[in-house]
């Protein structure tokens, strides 16, 4: 009986082993395109794949990885790849492949069939996203914020012309006129109502009186004399006091005249400072020089930077896989898996060596430039393996175009730093469109490209700059509206370029990410245009000058009349009593030298004492 | 019928020519493969259980058995799996060695609820075999006529159902 059991049950794994001979490598390789798909959120294709278990060898004839972003090419494939596995690793459940050997690798080939994963299949966004996903997603923003090149070319003839600028001014002019009739006419009312209070004629009148009533003659006895004098004392006493009110006022309405009498000089003044202000107006900040690089070339840059991104994102994913993050179901459930430190430096997952070989083009008859490169330490737990991950790629032709690239990728430690080169130079490109890439007016035809990139990436910073220089160029302009000015002056200045220069520096926090694109011709055009606008500007001065002196005189006639009206009202009437006072002040110094005259004969000097008295007084 | 079947296998079991010692024996390691996952231990197991001459009917029973336990017990198994990986430092040394060591790392050692399980079943290997050997004999010895005496006992042997399935079951000889 138990004979029978032995023999059935080897049967049973005989047949076991036959069936997972059979099946291995299609259970490996479908293991394989998912864990691929989960990275690149694309189609991943192996076929051919082959396991050796006798000399624990793989390989397989051919891999597609689908280009997530147009999924009916491949963002990269390869012919025939080889490897070996550590056989010591395996035992201790780990991967580890010596050396893989990947050839015929190439870009942007051409799929047979969409390479888009289903809905549900697409990888899920995560919680946590990385620095990268951040940063592709203020990318978004910007360039979903970037001013519309849509220039308006009446907006800009408006700019241009006078009546326009003038009418879009806050002209100071006319307000300061009306400022200053404002006051004149209040200063009138003041003056009007302290003459209403102010009556000097009476007093003026009873100090000449009482003057014409002394008689200087008539002082023969000293009482006569004593008396004379007193009356001057008292006249003198009188006029003192007029005098001192009527030169106050005086002061005061004459102050008040002059003051405002002073717009005559100042109305010049102040056209000039409105001139300026329509000068400012007239400026085009828009165009600054960042301006126009960013309207014209931010989008496609920002689009093919935030492409280079994702690529650079897909290659950490695939050289470097975060450890398994915890699965949600409760831990108490399913358990968990504890790992201890590790003696060997082997991580679950490594690839200590690449090497490969490949093209630029897709076409094998065309291959473009011919590639090779390594790459070590790709591992899903660098600091377990505690060396960076170093990808090195590079190729080189006859006509002098070249491609070299660099990667070091460290993720051995809690502060990630990744070090990202690329450099390509004389690289022929043809039909490219800009601003946008589907309507953009003007057309670059055919060029030689070289570009030169550095990025570092590290936990919560990013840096990468990025020059693009076109040369031999060849413009096509046939879309261009003739009344969008910025576009013509482009296309104008263009037409004498032979050289184009793009740099985009991306630096800093994602949520404070610092985004610059430049470019050879922001200068160039934003200066042309700004000299159209000053030119204008100085031509049509003279006649914003007289538009705007015209508004001024206006309202002059107004503020005219009404300081005439405050002259003759209250300034002429004060200043009339002012001669009269002048005259009462001759009266009383011809009355004081007739009483010195006949002090002369006054034996006891007493008369003089009394009338120095008086002079010291007055 | 599932039932009687179960209860007739449990009958043969205990009435079968086997050893009380080879049925414990059986039992027992069921209860181990019952309780802890399937892996490269439990295949093992499984291989020396047909090699050795031990009750494969009632390893089977208690792989059953075990099996629907083991799912309630899960978190328990969790629980004492942590305690022993993480909890206990004087066997870290142990676990790392056997982390870096070949082949260990393949039978899920380091898993809580693999050790857990795999922990609880060692430990109750013993009380299994002893109490299921203890059972077999009282059976043989005691139980067996009373029980044959019980009225359900009676009406069951004599029901249509169960003649029938003694018939087809005794077929082969």
């Amino acid at each position: 009986m138990r004979k029978k059991g032995i023999a059935l049950l080897l049967i049973l794994l005989l047949a076991g082993l036959v069936f997972v001979w059979l099946s291995l490598d299609r259970w490996i390789e479908n293991g394989l395109e998912s864990a691929g798909e989960a990275i690149v959120g694309a189609k991943v294709e192996i076929d051919g794949f082959d396991l050796d278990l006798v000399n624990l060898s793989a390989g397989w004839q051919r891999l597609q990885l689908t280009d997530p972003n147009n999924t009916m090419q491949n963002m990269v494939e390869t012919d025939k790849a080889a490897l070996k596995l550590h056989s010591a690793a395996l035992l201790r459940g780990r991967v580890m492949i010596d050396e893989l050997t990947l050839e015929g690798v190439r870009s942007g080939s051409p799929r047979e069939t969409d390479g888009a994963l289903p809905q549900k299949e697409s990888r899920k966004k995560s919680d946590d996203p990385s620095i990268l996903e951040k940063v592709r997603d203020r990318l978004k923003k910007e360039a979903a914020n970037l001013p519309v090149m849509q220039f308006d070319p009446q907006a800009f003839q408006k700019k241009l012309n006078v009546d326009s600028l003038v009418a879009a001014a806050n002209l100071k002019t006319p307000e300061r006129l009306d400022s200053v009739l404002a006051e004149t006419q209040s200063a009138a009312e003041k003056w009007r109502a302290f003459a209403t209070d102010f009556h000097p004629d009476d007093r003026i009148k009873a100090i000449r009186d009482e003057l014409a009533g002394i008689d200087v003659q008539k002082m023969n006895n000293l009482p006569e004399l004593i008396s004379t004098l007193e009356k001057l004392k008292t006249a003198r006493e009188s006029f003192q006091s007029l005098q001192k009110e009527v030169q106050d006022a005086s002061v005061a309405v004459q102050t008040d005249l002059s003051r405002l009498n002073g717009y005559k000089e100042a109305f010049p003044l102040w056209i000039d400072e409105d001139l300026a202000q329509i000068r400012r107006m007239a400026r085009m900040p828009d165009l600054s020089a960042r301006g126009i690089g960013k309207q014209l070339f931010g989008p496609a840059l920002l689009s093919k930077i935030d492409q280079v991104i994702r690529y650079v994102q897909i290659a950490r994913g695939l050289a470097i896989r975060k450890n398994e993050s915890p699965k949600k179901n409760k831990p108490d459930r399913t358990g968990k898996t504890i790992e201890f430190p590790d003696r060997l430096g082997w991580p679950k997952f490594l690839i200590r060596g690449v090497s490969l070989s490949g093209m630029t083009n897709s076409d094998k008859d065309q291959p473009g430039l011919l590639l090779e490169g390594q790459g070590q330490g790709i591992t899903s737990q660098p600091r377990i393996y505690g060396k960076p991950t170093f990808i090195r790629l590079a190729g080189k032709n006859e006509d002098g175009r070249s491609l070299q690239f660099r990667a070091l990728l460290d993720h051995t430690t809690e502060m990630i730093s990744d070090s990202l080169e690329l450099k390509i130079t004389n690289v022929a490109l043809a039909d490219l469109q800009f601003p946008s890439n589907d309507t953009g007016p003007i057309r670059i035809v055919k060029t030689n490209a070289g570009l030169a990139g550095k990025a570092w990436i590290g936990n919560e910073k990013i840096h990468m700059n990025l020059r693009l220089d076109l040369n031999n160029l060849v413009f096509d302009f046939k879309g261009i509206d003739p009344g969008n000015r910025i576009m013509v002056t482009a296309q104008d200045i263009l037409k004498t370029v032979n050289h184009l220069q793009f740099s985009v520096q991306l630096s800093g926090r994602p949520d404070a990410l610092g985004i610059d694109v430049h470019s050879n011709l922001d200068n160039l055009i934003s200066d042309k245009l700004n000299m159209m606008v000053s030119r204008t500007l100085e031509a049509s001065q003279q006649k914003i000058r007289a538009e705007l002196t015209r508004i001024g005189n206006e309202k002059v006639p107004h503020v005219q009349s009404a300081l005439t009206a405050f002259q003759n009202e209250s300034v002429g009437p004060i200043l009339g009593y002012g001669k009269q006072v002048d005259d009462i002040q001759s009266m009383l110094n011809d009355k004081i030298k007739a009483a010195e005259g006949k002090q002369q004969g006054d034996p006891t000097g007493r008369l003089r004492g009394l009338l120095e008295l008086i002079k010291k007084k007055s | 019928m599932f039932v009687i079947k179960l209860l007739s296998k449990i009958v043969g079991v205990l009435r079968s020519g086997d050893t009380p010692n080879q049925i414990a024996w059986g039992f027992a390691v069921g209860t181990i493969l019952g309780m802890t996952p399937f892996g490269l231990c439990s295949l093992l197991l499984w291989i020396l259980l047909v090699f050795l001459h031990i009750n494969l009917t009632s390893a089977i029973l208690g792989f059953f058995l075990y099996k629907l336990i083991a799912s309630i017990l899960a978190p328990l198994f969790h629980m004492v799996g942590y305690d022993l990986l993480v909890q206990i430092p004087f066997l870290i040394p142990l676990w790392t060695s056997l982390y870096n060591a070949p082949i260990a790392p393949l039978t899920q050692f380091n898993q809580t609820v693999a050790m857990g399980s795999r922990a609880i079943a060692v430990v109750l290997f013993g009380p299994h075999f002893f109490l299921f050997r203890w059972i077999v004999r009282r059976y043989r010895e005691t139980w067996e006529a009373a029980i044959q005496k019980w009225k359900i006992v009676q009406l069951v042997k004599g029901s249509r159902l169960v003649r029938a399935y003694v018939k087809i079951r005794d077929w082969g000889g």
